[in-house]
């Protein structure tokens, strides 16, 4: 063989393949610019939107996480949803009236509302759905919405049947009172209401394993027909729907990591998929793609174990967010999409402080704070206290590429003042093993100090920002609630309870400021950034309205032209 | 023949038991009692510990080994950690696709690879020969995330000829020669990524194989006696050279199966693969386990119909 | 496979070598292989691979762990190549040409240490199992066709997830599964060996067991063990840029050709930024196709019959 040619050989072997492979293209044309744009949204038509990570339940009540929802939003329908601004309205609920002491609240539910198996929906429903969260068999992180009634506790600690705070009036109509004033009770509401006559007789412990979690029945704007596990949850149209038959005839909800959807997406075979911010560039330049940039009332932050032994001490965790350069994290990987945040509160959402203790970066001052805390730098130039070192796992869930990329640089950020991190890749399902860990029978139960170190995740204001009392209440520690970093502290504590029942907007807003300031100062959690949820859409979907509640909040209005 | 199919049909036995016995042994290096994840999770919890017993949870090891091969033999491999579905069932459903595949890929490696083989012998020492030799040689080194990286960039996005990804083109209901032109379209590349390196090897050895009949005497005499040369090569050594082509078969069994972990991964395609990769990622050990002992079960009978065809092929082998 | 078993039953070898003969049979193979263009090639590719990877510290113009930053103050990330970047940063920001080279030195090392293990364990078990015969032979034999059915890939990937992730660990676990081949080999070149009538008389001489195996079976199948060595490590490299590609080898940050090819599983990057991923591919291509250009060389080389 003649010198030079090995890189010809190549090259004909890279035709060879070429050829090999065209021989059997018998495609349809695809002609890159359809003027579909113009035409105008037809009834019926099929929809295909991707999702990052496959639904692990689609029974609204088990642990709901925004890949379950994204599902279920279309399936179920509950009393109230919010609005733009998250103000409640109704949604099953036609109207409600609320007592003058503001105790009760009785809601008026619509008619003619029929579950997807043709069965009429009534008030017993709603009342089967409530009272079963209360149930000493229920441990799937609903409790709190139904815990403020009266009887509830009572249901809960075995003691009573019958929530006796919810009555059901008639068919169609249903009321709850509240032990005292709750503030954020209507925002609690804000669930799925599951059929009666088809769980009544499965104890709610059975439910994560029951049929029905797979194979759900709601009174929702769509309709599940399958399930092919891996690869999409297909839905067909509600057409007897109490707000209007829906426009589309089907909508396939498929799961893939994200590129692979992304690349569905520009072949044309998934009409909206989320966007990784770096991944933008690569759909800004086709013509029959939209971005849709979905506000977000949600932060990133890292969470830490209080029950490890480094992380007992509040001056580890604030070295550790002095040694985070958050703005360049944010500059580098989510440019325009992203700000830094300090606050667990969601800066767009009237919980937010503006004014929280800051941690910019100053790695002096992290070192300096890790030496108060009586480290010092061994003979690896790694910090240690009592012969243990400061070295910890991060968990991170796969998925998202920003939440990836920043948790390597944190490590690096880490490694630079003496501190060593690993980092662990795993899915968010397993993550959540880790969170809410379980006894072997399957029963939820107290996390250790051994079931993880710190992990990284998002957060957010769902409904109302009460939901941070689960996360943060000393008493909501798992199997009781999600306050898996087993945060504890008095002031924080009584905060959160007072809130409740403060009605007063401005004054529950000064409580929650005041919740703001003391974590920030606690710093159980590092925030890290906030940032935008960019969505791209095929241009032949209209309708297509993206912001904090979900991609899916409004499918019931999305229409396809052609 | 028969006798020498239940020879090798008795030899598989104690393998099957090895392989468990392997399975068993790797399950025990994961968290948690592996045991329990055979249990139906639907079990009520009053029943919980009879069924512990019964599985002989406080004994050891070793009586747990056949309980647990017991149920496996009635086809139970146990249940998802998180979901509590039959992990049984879980694969029955993503088996087709991958049998798909691999078959796919088996019938082009040899397609393709036994023709480029006897080119590639024809024309010994010429230009066509290097390109092919270099060619096949650049199929055994590329790493086939590569190569599959490569044909999606080029082919699914540059040219839009094949999807991405998947099986079938999700929400459209297709039926007769639709379906079919559907199927095989999304399969082209993915069959391209997993046969490439078999088709290297098929080809390489083809190519070997015949170069060593040519000089063999009795295809001499045939050109002695003056026969053309298209009769020789396809009547006389083509035959005798494709003989040892047919281990290629059973060598490429499990290969195929090892590589579709990858290559379904990278194109989301539905089976077993990349069940198993997300069984990975979820360490859902059950899965992981029973794929590991169902894979290796199929590469097993693989082997067999190799082995057995060999014979059907060279007497001889029989009887040595 | 039949190539080697040629060298072990041609009569013009079996008489014990002395070490003058050996030197003479390695120049000639080295004669041999040097005329073999293509392995030459392969060949030099490879010492500059294992150079580079060697001296890595001192030949990378960055530290390959740290994301550098842009005038702006920002991290540089997804830099094009340029005079200070050659082939641009990575989307952390980390100069790949740094990474590339470390990358190379963790791959060789992993690939390295896994045949280590692998031709050990291999080459024992298969002198184990020729020379005894018998019961020890039909033991070793099951196992190895236990092994052989699990498809290797997979089963170091279960057994991965099961560990925690570390660089010892996939080293180990390859070695610990990927040795079938060379015991089948291995077996076969002893089986012929032993019957050759130098070992019978050594035997008849009364010598240990263990002495025949390790001075008289061992140097004789030598090279059709350096050959499957050789092989092999291509396979290892092939199984950890895999692992690591799929997030259970090498773990990020440190570098390897396989988990920097992760970042090509993006769209825009595999779309846009060609110099993120080709060369983590290109160089496991070249580093595979030169190991396996040598492979096939040595076996020429070693065993002149196969090629006239």
């Amino acid at each position: 063989m003649k010198k030079g040619s090995f890189l010809a050989l190549l090259l004909a072997a890279a035709l060879a393949v070429v050829t090999g492979c065209s021989s059997s293209s018998s495609t349809q044309p695809q002609t890159p610019s359809s003027p579909t744009e113009t035409a105008a949204p037809t009834e019926g038509g099929s929809l295909t939107i991707a999702s990052e990570s496959e639904p692990g339940n689609l029974n609204p009540h088990i642990w709901a996480t925004s890949s379950d929802t994204f599902v279920t939003h279309m399936i179920f329908d509950s009393l109230v949803i919010p609005d733009k601004e998250l103000k409640m309205v109704g949604s099953l609920a036609e109207k409600w009236d609320v007592s003058e002491d503001g105790n009760t609240y009785t809601f008026h539910l619509q008619k003619n509302v029929k579950w997807h198996d043709g069965t009429p929906f009534t008030a017993k429903d709603v009342a089967f759905t409530f009272s079963s969260l209360a149930k000493p068999e229920y441990d799937a992180g609903g409790y709190w919405r139904v815990s403020p009634v009266v009887g509830a506790e009572e249901v809960h600690e075995g003691k009573a049947q019958e929530v006796t705070g919810i009555k059901v009036i008639d068919d169609h109509t249903i009321s709850f009172t509240t032990m005292e004033k709750f503030a954020p009770f209507l925002s609690g509401l804000f669930i799925g209401i599951v059929p009666e006559h088809l769980l009544k007789d499965v104890s709610p412990k059975e439910w994560a394993k029951h049929d029905f979690n797979r194979n759900p029945v709601g009174t929702g704007p769509f309709q599940f027909v399958k399930w092919e596990s891996g690869q999409y949850i297909e839905l067909k149209a509600n057409k007897e729907y109490f707000k209007g038959a829906p426009k589309l005839d089907k909508i396939v909800a498929r799961f893939g990591d994200t590129n692979t959807m992304l690349a569905a997406f520009i072949n044309r075979e998934v009409d909206v998929a989320p966007v990784p911010i770096a991944e933008i560039p690569s759909i800004q330049s086709l013509d029959y793609a939209e971005l849709k940039v979905a506000n977000q009332l949600s932060m990133y932050y890292i969470g830490f174990n209080a029950l490890n032994e480094h992380f007992q001490d509040k001056k580890v965790r604030q070295a550790l967010a002095y040694a985070i350069d958050k703005q360049s994290i944010v500059g580098s990987i989510l440019g325009e999409y992203g700000k830094v945040s300090f606050d667990v509160f969601p800066m767009n959402h009237w919980s937010h402080n503006p004014d929280v203790p800051q941690y910019p970066y100053d790695p002096a001052k992290a070192e300096a704070l890790l030496q108060e805390a009586g480290y010092a730098k061994n003979g690896k130039g790694i910090y240690e206290k009592g012969g243990k070192e400061l070295t910890f796992t991060l968990e991170v869930p796969t998925g998202k590429t920003e939440r990836e990329k920043t948790a390597a640089l944190i490590k690096q950020y880490f490694e630079k003042i003496g501190v060593n991190m690993e980092l662990r890749a795993l899915d968010f399902p397993t993550l959540v093993t880790k969170l809410l860990p379980k006894n072997a029978d399957g029963t939820q139960r107290k996390v250790t100090a051994d079931d993880y170190h710190a992990y990284i995740l998002g957060f957010g204001v769902e409904a109302d920002p009460d939901e941070y009392r689960s996360y943060f209440g000393s008493k909501y520690m798992p199997p009781n609630g999600y306050n898996f970093v087993s945060y504890s502290d008095p002031k924080v504590d009584q905060l959160l309870e007072q809130q409740v029942a403060e009605v007063d907007m401005e004054k529950r807003k000064g409580l929650f400021w005041e919740v703001g300031k003391k974590l920030a100062e606690d710093e159980i959690w590092i925030p890290l950034y906030e940032q935008e949820a960019p969505y791209v859409a095929n241009k032949r979907l209209v309708g297509f309205d993206p912001d904090f509640r979900g991609p899916t909040f409004n499918a019931k209005d999305w229409a396809v032209t052609q | 023949m028969a006798s020498y199919i239940i020879r090798r049909l008795l030899q598989a036995v104690p393998i099957i038991i090895g392989i468990t016995l392997l399975t068993f042994f790797i399950m025990q290096l994961a968290p948690g009692n592996p045991m329990q994840t055979m249990i139906n999770p639907k079990i009520p919890l009053s029943e919980m510990q009879k069924v512990q017993e019964e599985l002989g949870f406080n004994k050891p090891v070793i009586y747990q080994y056949f309980n647990w091969l017991k149920e496996i033999l009635q086809g139970n491999l146990g249940y998802t950690i998180k979901t509590g579905q039959p992990v049984t069932q879980l694969i029955m459903e993503r088996l087709p696709a991958t049998l798909l595949l691999t078959c796919t890929a088996f019938l082009l490696s040899f397609v393709i690879g036994i023709p480029l083989g006897v080119y590639s012998a024809l024309h010994r020492n010429k230009t066509p020969d290097y390109v092919l030799t270099v060619v096949s040689l650049v199929g055994i080194s590329i790493p086939s995330f590569f190569f599959g990286l490569g044909l999606i960039f080029l082919f699914a996005l540059k040219l839009g000829w094949f999807p991405t990804s998947g099986m079938k083109t999700i929400g459209k209901d297709l039926t007769g020669i639709a379906l079919f032109i559907d199927y095989a379209r999304h399969i082209m590349l993915p069959a391209a990524v997993l046969a490439l390196p078999t088709v290297a090897v098929v080809m390489r050895f083809t190519r070997s194989s015949l170069l060593e009949v040519f000089s063999l005497d009795f295809i001499r005499t045939a050109h002695a006696k003056g026969l053309s040369k298209r009769v020789v090569i396809f009547k006389h050594a083509l035959r005798n050279a494709l003989i040892p082509v047919i281990t290629i078969f059973g060598l490429s069994i499990p290969f195929l199966f090892g590589g579709a972990y990858i290559t379904e991964h990278i194109f989301n395609w539905p089976g077993m693969g990349s069940l198993g990769i997300s069984a990975i990622v979820g360490r859902e050990y059950p899965v992981i386990m029973a794929l590991n002992l169902f894979t290796s079960i199929l590469v097993l009978l693989g082997n067999l119909i190799a082995d057995i065809s060999y014979a059907w092929a060279d007497p001889r082998i029989r009887y040595s | 496979m039949s190539q080697h078993a040629d060298l072990a039953s041609n009569p013009a070898v079996p008489e014990p070598l002395s070490s003058l003969k050996k030197d003479s049979i390695v120049a000639e193979a080295w004669k041999r292989f040097k005329k073999n263009k293509l392995a030459m090639v392969g060949a030099v590719i490879l010492c500059l691979l294992v150079l580079a990877a060697v001296f890595a510290p001192l030949i990378s113009p960055y530290d390959p762990y740290s994301s550098v930053k842009n005038q702006a103050g920002m991290l540089n990330v997804m830099a094009p190549p340029s005079g200070e970047h050659w082939l641009g940063t990575d989307s952390l920001g980390r100069d790949i040409v740094s990474r590339l080279i470390y990358g190379g030195r963790i791959s060789l090392s992993v690939a390295l240490v896994a045949v280590a293990i692998s031709t050990c364990i291999g080459v024992l078990l298969g002198l184990l199992a020729g020379y005894y015969g018998k019961w020890v032979d039909a033991i070793i034999m099951r196992i190895t066709d236990i092994v052989i059915c699990f498809p290797v890939l997979f089963l170091v990937i279960s057994v991965s997830t099961m560990l925690t992730p570390s660089i010892y660990n996939v080293m180990i676990i390859i070695g610990l599964v990927s040795w079938t081949t060379m015991t089948r080999l291995v077996r076969g070149e002893v089986l012929r060996i032993r019957e050759m009538e130098y070992v019978e008389a050594v035997r008849a001489l009364g010598q240990n067991n263990l002495v025949i195996v390790f001075k008289h079976v061992l140097p004789n199948i030598m090279a059709p063990i350096t050959v499957q060595a050789t092989l092999q490590t291509a396979e290892a490299i092939l199984t950890e840029s895999a692992l690591s590609f799929l997030g259970v080898g090498v773990q990020q940050p440190i570098p390897s050709w396989g988990n920097m090819l992760q970042d090509a599983t993006s769209i825009m990057v595999l779309q846009f930024k060609p110099w993120i991923w080709a060369p983590p591919g290109i160089a496991i291509l070249l580093t595979i196709l030169s190991i396996n250009l040598v492979g096939d060389g040595l076996r020429d080389a070693l065993d002149p019959k196969t090629k006239n």
